[in-house]
């Protein structure tokens, strides 16, 4: 491992000198040479992130339009908000012109009433990346902030600091995440926002995956930085008469660069996941129009007797997506600092 | 040994009080919804008045936190919205549920993840190494709850079977209960234990390098012995850290779990609660997990330090 990483190195020490793209061409090489699965996980988020820019190239059908295919009548012998719920076959009942799974306009079927499943997966890309990415810029700048101030300045501002990074970080997400929302509701009625409904939820559970992640982030962020506090090129800054905010933004900031992104990249792979947790429980964004995979996910298991694929769609999506972010994160952490490496051995 | 004690003890005490305020400010960031959730629609000002006074909206944030902090600690965690029962004898039976799920997962991780970690890192890039490293990088990035739903969807399709409704306790029938809980259990702890596998993997990895085993080796023992006896006690201490971290993760995973599986625990009721808009349940319950990971941190912590002589440096 110890040879592995010194090559690795060397060959980003290469890259030095050379033009802007040559450098990334190089590292982008580095990357698929040395760590396939986080190369494999960059492509997958590459093309997540075109197919969120433009869904309507790919997409077949509008998400909303239902009758597509068939609508399924669903109803429930237990409680109406569980897995048991639909499990009886006999109760699902088949209405309208059926159309046959896998043909070139449904090609991956529709889901209870009648809407194109591989559409919504299409559009759904788009909230993931939608929520992924202002979260992850609110829990990064937040990280940011936290953790350079109190891992440079130490002492009694870090001790208080860390005691509430602490808490936050003993908060439970998920169940913020489903109550916060509700309880600060009058927000949507009488706001200063004109958005509709599944804009502010949409909104109020970024500001909250957001500061969620800032505080275990900032965790990060702090050893970092109590990494490079101690060298000399910050004690020659000092001993110049830089300003402490100087020294923080253009001394430290850019040597935690590596960490940074890498909590990023891994970060967002946690938000998606816990974003399509919400939706599944049913308090994450609910646009009719525009579902999110966790929504489909929910959606899929009330018809999971009669149409179980429409479970696994979704799932797979969700799993490939938190999968690409981890393995990019580990691959940026083991090519970016070496210091970092977690377990050994670790794939990717 | 005792000064790290009693220092991480006093240490857990403002992050419990900040928890604890963080946990009551929650009602406070929108006092017009707690309005809204208790008199619905269309309601006159003198009842928003009331209400807020009923609740304390009205008077200065920390006298209110003083009170409420009172009556936390003497056991009057408020009362339902909807059910008019005190939160604490609501939340009574469900917790035993919710420690139930954690405490079968957490065994589950140890039993699966330590002896797949040990027997990967005995034949290091070996083709069981490999193959038990893709299921646990598998196992780390398929979330719990969408295994769970697959399988689910799988059963109830192919042999139209599902998780039995109507939940028993451990005392009033064992077996059953050991039939709901042994599967939600066992799949929350596919991603614990896949991270254990890793960690107890690496920890055995740097101790087999050491030269006492070398030397056990030396002396002819077999394989089994040198493992068993001599690699085993040190490479699995650190593995209890990975288990602290991962406590946090289950309790979130309890929630969820419990809805899909309708376990009558801590995170279904939350889940309920949520939908009722019965804050002081939602309030109660938060506070009991972020407590709980609190503890479970200082647990793991001081445990670490009594076990392993090397850290108390």
């Amino acid at each position: 491992m110890a040879e592995a990483a010194t090559l690795d190195r060397a060959e980003l020490e290469r890259g030095k000198g050379k033009s802007a793209p040559a450098r990334w061409a190089g590292f982008f090489v580095t990357l698929a040479r040395r760590k396939p699965l986080g190369f494999f996980g960059l492509c997958f988020i590459v093309f997540m992130l075109i197919v969120a820019i433009v869904p309507g190239v790919f997409a077949l059908h509008d998400p909303g339009t239902t009758g597509i295919g068939p609508r399924l009548r669903n109803y429930c012998v237990g409680p109406s908000d569980t897995i048991l719920c639909p499990v009886v076959r006999e109760t699902s009942i088949v209405t309208g012109q059926r159309t046959v799974t896998g043909s070139t306009s449904t090609p991956l079927g529709t889901d209870q009433l009648g809407r194109d499943t591989y559409s919504r997966l299409v559009h759904g890309a788009r909230w993931a990346v939608y929520i992924g990415l202002l979260s992850v810029t609110l829990s990064s700048s937040l990280a940011l902030l936290i953790g350079v101030t109190s891992g440079y300045f130490g002492g009694m501002f870090d001790a208080v600091v860390q005691r509430f990074v602490d808490a936050v970080m003993a908060l439970p997400a998920l169940v913020l995440l489903i109550a916060l929302p509700v309880m600060i509701g009058r927000w949507d009625l009488d706001g200063p926002l004109p958005f509709d409904d599944s804009r502010i939820t949409f909104f109020k559970l970024a500001l909250i995956l957001g500061i969620l992640g800032g505080a275990s982030g900032s965790r990060v962020i702090r050893a970092a930085v109590i990494g490079v506090r101690s060298s000399q090129y910050l004690e020659a800054a000092k001993v110049i008469g830089a300003s402490d905010a100087r020294i923080m933004l253009r001394h430290v900031v850019p040597n935690i660069f590596g960490p940074l992104m890498v909590q990023a990249t891994i970060g967002l792979g946690a938000i998606i996941l816990v974003e399509a947790a919400v939706s599944y429980l049913g308090f994450g964004v609910q646009d009719p129009n525009s579902p999110t995979w966790g929504q489909m996910l929910n959606l899929g298991q009330q018809i999971a007797s009669t149409k179980p694929m429409q479970v696994v769609f979704p799932s797979i999506l969700i799993a490939l997506a938190v999968f690409s972010f981890n393995m990019l994160g580990d691959a940026l952490r083991d090519l970016l600092d070496p210091r970092l490496r977690g377990a050994k051995g670790g794939f990717g | 040994m005792y000064r790290f004690v009693v220092r991480r003890m006093l240490l857990s005490i403002p992050t419990l009080l900040i928890v604890s305020f963080l946990v009551f400010g929650m009602i406070r960031l929108d006092p017009d919804s707690v309005v809204a959730a208790r008199l619905g629609e269309g309601y006159t000002p003198e009842q928003a008045e009331r209400i807020k006074d009923e609740y304390g909206l009205n008077n200065p944030i920390v006298t209110e936190y003083a009170r409420w902090m009172g009556n936390i600690l003497q056991g009057d965690w408020g009362e339902s919205a909807y059910t008019y029962r005190p939160v604490l004898k609501e939340m009574g039976p469900r917790i035993a549920v919710t420690l139930e799920l954690a405490f079968l997962a957490v065994m589950f991780s140890i039993l699966i993840g330590v002896p797949i970690g040990v027997f990967s890192a005995m034949r290091q890039d070996q083709w069981p190494d490999y193959t038990l490293r893709s299921f646990s990088v598998f196992g780390l990035a398929v979330p719990g709850f969408i295994i769970a739903t697959v399988f689910l969807a799988f059963m109830a399709n192919q042999f139209e079977w599902g998780p039995r409704l109507g939940y028993r306790g451990p005392i009033d029938d064992p077996l059953r209960n050991i039939a709901q809980m042994a599967l939600p259990a066992f799949i929350l702890a596919m991603a614990t234990s896949a991270q254990v596998m890793r960690f107890a993997r690496a920890m055995m990895l740097d101790v087999l390098r050491q030269d006492y085993i070398r030397t056990a080796w030396s002396k002819g023992m077999r394989e089994r012995t040198v493992i068993a006896r001599h690699a085993l006690k040190n490479a699995l201490l650190p593995v209890i850290t990975v288990l602290g971290l991962t406590m946090a993760t289950l309790v979130g995973g309890t929630v969820i779990f419990e809805q899909i599986f309708t376990l009558p625990g801590l995170g279904r009721h939350i889940v309920i609660a949520v939908q009722q808009k019965d804050f002081a349940v939602v309030q109660g319950v938060a506070l009991f997990f972020s407590v709980a990971v609190v503890f479970i941190n200082l647990v793991v912590d001081i445990s670490y330090t009594v076990l392993d002589p090397r850290s108390r440096v």
